[in-house]
């Protein structure tokens, strides 16, 4: 009890860096919360909505179908901003195309095409799938209202023709494959519950580092370990009382983050998948406990490890293991080296989850995440075993 | 003295392995890491020609469709789809295990239908396709209807009506995954702070014996100090020199501008972390361990929100809180290597290397002010 005194006595120095990235892992959860649509499993196709910028500087009657047809279809943004923060967004992919319809677009529209009627403008990154396709869809509605329109329709019948041969759902099925025993697998996108889950384990990582690490570090200051080898306290029960302190406070982030999750995740919550995940959490956190044991017997200051190691592991683990790029964009290399990770594993248990696997299928993924953290603890334990002999 | 403090200060850096070891080694290693993980993702985003199978045409349909189809190219040449001939059967063969974008059915010109086992970005580009010679097949329907205005319907079918002018987006190398390696020299210069808030906590004398030893000593406190900055400027600027080299040289990422510039912000950068270190160092009535965790945040905290973990944390901050990006020291030097990808140099440049200059000078000299301002009430 007086090692665990000590310990959260020590511990509460560091609760300042600790609260830093607890508020940083809240914000990146909300982050995506906020950017991300839930796109959840659907057997129907949907055509893609996008974001966007728009300014119809027009006003005409051209222009306001336009606009209506830009805003059933995605997600439009008619904020006044600066070519400067335009331009940023586009290069952040913040939005895909910034469009604006000119003042005489729909007088010149009306009247019939000349070389110098004025176009609508959509400045896309060309480099990118996605600017091509919206432009090819800006493309596709105008011309397809133009031609009808002049053909001889309304401009409210064109508009609706338009739209009409321009829906995909009316012409688009998704054709689900079928496994051997009868179930289909289900291609869809990453719900909510895989985008939130996905950020945590960066910020459980760092939470442990910053402030665990330099809390068990201080026991191993050498005139401590003299004191307490010279104690009448067992050392295993030292290094158990440690080990469970860690992983108590560690467990108490996980907590606070899960709620966070159950409130982010919304409907998803508590669902069989989500229940796996909260598990996947749970595995990787004590993972990475063990892991902050094996940095702690570490033979370097621990100013260093608190700050440059633990910033190079828990970033470099987050990128390499598919946290904050998908593991589809990892190069064949790059995944080689990622297997070696709990990250990696932590990423393929949600992708598989998401995926409609169940516990079996993601079993063996929770195993060599816990694997990673106890073959971190074996070292560990030899390490700390070895410098005690030299002593 | 200036210059004996300066050399001795120097030489305390490099006797400490440990530290000068681990700061000359994070760039190098976390720059690895992100030019591992980053370094293909905008390619994934970039058009690629994708396969698309037709089943179902008469020859002469299917010919029709197969060079619509093949016509379509990017910006450089690229042409969009690769066409394949198949039949109904080949259908699953060809969505699951050959990855095509789609199967369009065009037994029926007037109701083509596309089978597809997602719905990405080639599909949603197949779709819009199809919308147009849907389009084709309605106004065919309105010709044959009205055949007074057959010929003018057939002009409108076939003529190429330029309604929208795509104009590329701005930026010499517009991939956003650049950002990440700005991010991470921005966090190598602010990491700097360290190095700074370490010259008043060795220089007070209730911390160390060797603060005791300098302030019971006649050399002038402020140039004591400031003399030590330089040094640990000056091992910062080399440190951030080699992170640097290794993205330039190394991984040879485009930063989109000129090695000169990239180096005068690499320097100012490095400046400010120091002086920012610096001045938290003088907060006297704080605790080192208080100070240390205030400089991780704005290393870690201020990273984060200039981008380092996710590109659009810095955009949606621009947009809805700018001040933030204007205060933040990491925002500031991400935008200096921003605006010089982005629009060269410019205004964005100039008002982001100004408010470094400024920066620096004023929390230099708020350091140096509240150097002469410690009692030892305790000693």
């Amino acid at each position: 009890m007086q090692v665990f005194k000590k310990f959260i006595k020590i511990q509460k120095k560091y609760m300042v860096s600790a609260t830093i990235f607890f508020v940083m892992g809240i914000l990146l959860i909300f982050m995506n919360y906020a950017l991300r649509n839930s796109s959840t499993a659907t057997k129907d196709f949907h055509s893609m909505q996008l974001p966007i910028h728009l300014t119809d500087e027009d006003q005409s009657e051209v222009s306001k179908i336009f606009v209506e047809y830009l805003k059933e279809n995605h997600k439009v943004d008619e904020a006044e901003q600066s070519s400067e923060v335009l331009a940023g967004r586009l290069y952040y992919q913040d939005i895909v195309a910034d469009v604006t319809i000119p003042k005489g677009f729909g007088e010149a529209f009306i009247s019939g095409e000349t070389p110098d009627s004025p176009q609508v403008k959509s400045v896309v990154d060309e480099g990118i799938a996605h600017g091509h396709m919206i432009n090819l869809q800006f493309m596709a509605f105008l011309n397809s209202m133009y031609a009808f329109y002049h053909s001889g329709m309304s401009l409210a019948d064109a508009a609706e023709q338009a739209k009409a041969t321009q829906t995909s759902e009316n012409y688009v099925t998704i054709v689900e494959e079928v496994k051997d025993d009868g179930s289909t697998i289900s291609r869809s996108k990453e719900s909510m519950s895989q985008i939130l889950f996905l950020c945590v384990p960066y910020v459980i990582m760092s939470c442990v580092f910053t402030s665990l690490l330099p809390a068990v570090m201080s026991f191993n200051e050498t005139e401590k370990k003299n004191r307490e080898n010279a104690s009448g306290f067992p050392v295993w029960k030292r290094s158990l009382t440690l080990a469970l302190g860690s992983l108590l406070f560690a467990l108490a982030f996980y907590l606070c983050y899960m709620v966070c999750l159950a409130i982010f995740c919304g409907s998803e919550s508590f669902s069989g998948m989500w229940m796996l995940m909260a598990l996947n959490l749970l595995v990787f956190t004590i993972s990475t406990v063990m892991m902050m044991a094996f940095l702690s017997v570490l033979p370097l200051k621990a100013s260093v490890l608190s700050s440059i190691v633990s910033t190079v592991v828990s970033l470099g683990f987050a990128f390499l293991g598919g946290i904050f790029v998908p593991l589809s964009y990892l190069g064949d290399g790059v995944k080689m080296i990622g297997r070696f990770l709990p990250t990696y594993w932590y990423s393929m248990s949600l992708d598989a989850l998401n995926g409609g696997k169940g516990f079996t299928d993601v079993l063996p993924y929770f195993g060599l995440e816990l694997l990673f953290g106890v073959a971190c603890l074996a070292i560990a334990l030899a390490l700390s075993k070895a410098s005690e002999r030299a002593h | 003295m200036f210059l004996r403090v300066l050399i001795y200060r120097l030489k305390k850096t490099v006797h400490d392995r440990e530290t000068m070891l681990w700061a000359l080694l994070f760039p190098i290693v976390l720059g690895t890491f992100f030019n591992l993980a980053l370094g293909s993702v905008y390619s994934h985003e970039m058009v690629d020609t994708k396969q698309v199978a037709l089943v179902g045409g008469s020859e002469e349909n299917t010919k029709f469709v197969k060079s619509t189809l093949e016509s379509i190219q990017t910006g450089d040449g690229t042409p969009m789809f690769e066409v394949l001939l198949a039949t109904t059967d080949d259908e699953k063969k060809l969505l699951f295990e050959d990855e095509i974008a789609g199967v369009m059915d065009i037994s029926d010109m007037t109701n083509i239908q596309l089978r597809v086992a997602n719905d990405d970005v080639s599909q949603n580009v197949l779709a819009h396709v199809i919308g147009i010679f849907r389009r084709n097949a309605v106004l065919t329907q309105e010709a044959m209807k009205n055949p007074q205005a057959a010929a003018q319907i057939m002009e409108l079918m076939s003529q190429d009506v330029e309604l929208v002018k795509q104009v590329n987006a701005a930026g010499e190398n517009k991939d956003p995954y650049v950002s990440y390696m700005y991010a991470l020299l921005a966090m190598v210069c602010i990491m700097a702070a360290n190095a700074g808030l370490a010259v008043p906590v060795d220089a007070q004398a209730n911390i160390s014996q060797q603060g005791a030893r300098i302030s019971v000593s006649p050399v002038n406190h402020k140039m004591y100090e400031l003399s030590c900055l330089v040094a640990a400027a000056l091992f910062q600027i080399l440190c951030t020199m080699i992170g640097l080299f290794m993205v330039l040289v190394v991984f040879r990422v485009n930063m989109g501008t000129s090695t000169g510039l990239l180096i005068l912000i690499c320097v100012l950068g490095t400046l400010l972390g120091c002086s920012l270190g610096f001045a938290l160092g003088h907060i006297s009535n704080l605790s080192k361990k208080t100070k240390e965790a205030i400089a991780l945040l704005f290393v870690t905290f201020g990273g984060f929100l200039s981008g380092l973990m996710a590109v659009q944390v810095k955009m949606m901050i621009e947009v809805n809180c700018p001040i933030i990006n204007r205060i933040n020291p990491s925002a500031i030097i991400h935008d200096a290597f921003y605006s010089l990808n982005m629009f060269g140099v410019g205004e964005m440049f100039y008002r982001s290397i100004f408010t470094m200059i400024v920066m620096t000078i004023v929390l230099t000299v708020i350091g140096l002010l509240m150097s002469g301002r410690r009692s030892y009430a305790s000693i």
